[in-house]
């Protein structure tokens, strides 16, 4: 019981950050922000909602996966954070040239 | 059983908006997209109805097949991609011209 | 509160193709498409469905956004991009054809039987415990057989398009950030287990060939885009054979059953011939998969490509 409630607490605060990622995705000026806004703020919000399904969950290998799941899903964005930011980086030069 | 007719309705509407994609547009990049939004429709009925089994569970004959269509239908894309890239280096264009096929052509 | 997460999805799909078929950018159209696939593999889970919702996470969104974004860049450099869409009076007929469709779908009796109690009868003949899996490598093999043919066909025809006489492309040159190898040794080692995983988890649960071999083949693709020199080092032979060792092991199958006088594809009640295939064919999915997605490329515009940047 006090389970559930924390875990819907957790996965209400992993959608709060979410709607905030895809405000800032929609609002922000320009690419660096939303670049931030979509990689921190779901990761984050990924985070919550992963942390929130472990507590609804008895076994301890699910629990073990999801938290791998969440692990790898910050690596992949963290690196193609980078790479889109890298490639936003050198446009403006490569028109320069 | 909403399921089913949510799912089914959107088939078609997948499969027929696929299809005015692909007679609407004359670059050939679109056209396989469009071709592979139709597969999506298709797989998508095809599952619907296998969905609707009286017993509860759902069929396994129309998911091995649509999981055998997945893979003929990523092949086929990569086909068409490839001979799509070969007609815009033969002809410099992304769409077939079909007023002069043969004078295009260098043979 | 399913009803409306499944019409949530439903239009989420029909919007985005929407948007698909009437973005003037080809660029748009193609991120929009691998957005597609990934709500086309939520509509799979939402169908009860997780073996297609893990290939079409991983076919849909991955190896053909992969595959489009390539070729994009290939024909069609960005600036060069305008609208073509003509024929837009065409969308009446078609939406009225997507009526007309609707309207034959509530004449489907709700209470039709599928396969699922032949399936279900048919399960004590083999020693696979997974239904779909049963289907697929035992009960309906030849659709798995002729599969991986087309599979095979396919990489031939590309092959003879690009004249190559190898399905391997000259090997990208390694990158020079650091972000990418990490990010390749850190993947590389979870996407064989991964695949591995799926295979072995594919006699009992949701997994098998397919899904095992579409994982790997994106493991080989993300090798290959990071211009690691592992895949440049493995001999054509070696290769060779794996893209034709799933096809080649169903015709043994086959043959041997022939020569048996039983009727074709049939074979012996033992786990591992069914193992021996599956795995073949896992194999087979990914060497294919990976030289199709390979293979399209020009080495020329690859070398430039990586050169200028």
């Amino acid at each position: 019981m006090i389970f559930d409630i924390i875990s819907i607490i957790l996965c209400l605060a992993g959608a709060f950050f979410f709607l905030g990622g895809t405000v800032g995705l929609l609002r922000f000026p320009d690419n660096y922000s939303r670049l931030h806004a979509l990689t921190k703020a779901d990761n984050l919000g990924l985070g919550f909602i992963v942390l929130g399904l472990m507590f609804t969950s008895s076994a301890l290998p699910e629990i073990i996966k999801m938290g791998l799941i969440w692990l790898l899903a910050l690596v992949g964005s963290s690196s193609a954070c980078y790479f889109i930011g890298h490639y936003i980086y050198r446009l403006p030069s490569q028109e320069e040239e | 059983m909403h399921g089913f007719y949510i799912y089914a309705v959107t088939a078609m509407l997948l499969f027929c908006l696929g299809l005015f994609g692909l007679v609407s547009h004359k670059n050939l990049l679109r056209k396989i997209v469009a071709l592979n939004v139709m597969a999506g429709g298709v797989f998508l009925f095809f599952i619907s109805i296998a969905n609707l089994d009286p017993s509860g569970g759902v069929d396994p004959v129309p998911q091995a097949m649509v999981l055998t269509g997945i893979v003929v239908a990523i092949s086929l894309t990569a086909f068409a991609l490839c001979l799509a890239r070969r007609i815009h280096e033969k002809t410099g264009q992304n769409e077939l011209d079909t007023s002069c096929s043969i004078e295009g052509e260098d043979r | 509160m399913a009803l409306l997460l499944d019409m949530l999805v439903a239009f989420a799909l029909v919007a985005t193709a929407w948007r698909i078929m009437r973005s003037p950018g080809h660029f748009q159209a193609v991120v929009l498409f691998i957005t597609f696939g990934l709500l086309l593999s939520l509509a799979w889970a939402r169908l009860h469905s997780p073996d297609i919702a893990l290939a079409e996470a991983a076919v849909g969104a991955g190896l053909a956004g992969v595959l489009l974004l390539d070729t994009l860049r290939a024909v069609a450099p960005p600036g060069t991009v305008k609208a073509g869409a003509h024929f837009s009076w065409l969308l009446f007929p078609c939406l009225l054809l997507a009526g007309l469709l609707s309207l034959s779908i509530m004449h489907i009796q709700p209470d039709i039987h599928g396969l699922s109690r032949a399936v279900a009868a048919g399960m004590q003949a083999t020693s696979l415990e997974y239904p779909v899996t049963a289907v697929l490598l035992d009960f309906r093999g030849y659709d798995t057989w002729l599969e991986l043919g087309v599979l095979l066909a396919a990489v031939l025809g590309l092959l003879c398009v690009r004249r190559k006489n190898s399905i391997r492309a000259p090997l990208l040159p390694a990158p020079a950030e650091p972000v990418g190898r990490w990010l390749i040794s850190i993947l590389l080692p979870i996407i064989i287990l991964v695949g591995g995983f799926l295979l072995w988890l594919g006699a009992f649960a949701p997994g098998g060939a397919f899904q095992a071999g579409v994982v790997w083949a994106a493991g080989g693709v993300l090798l290959w885009q990071a211009g690691h020199p592992s895949l440049g080092a493995l001999p054509g032979s070696l290769w060779r054979v794996s893209a034709v060792l799933g096809f080649a092991l169903f015709w043994v199958l086959a043959a041997a059953a022939l020569i048996r006088n039983e009727p074709m594809l049939t074979h012996p009640q033992a786990k591992g011939w069914i193992l021996a295939v599956e795995y073949a064919a896992a194999l087979s999915i990914a060497v294919c998969l990976t030289s199709l997605a390979i293979g399209g490329q020009k080495s020329e515009v690859r070398g430039q490509g990586s050169g200028d940047r």
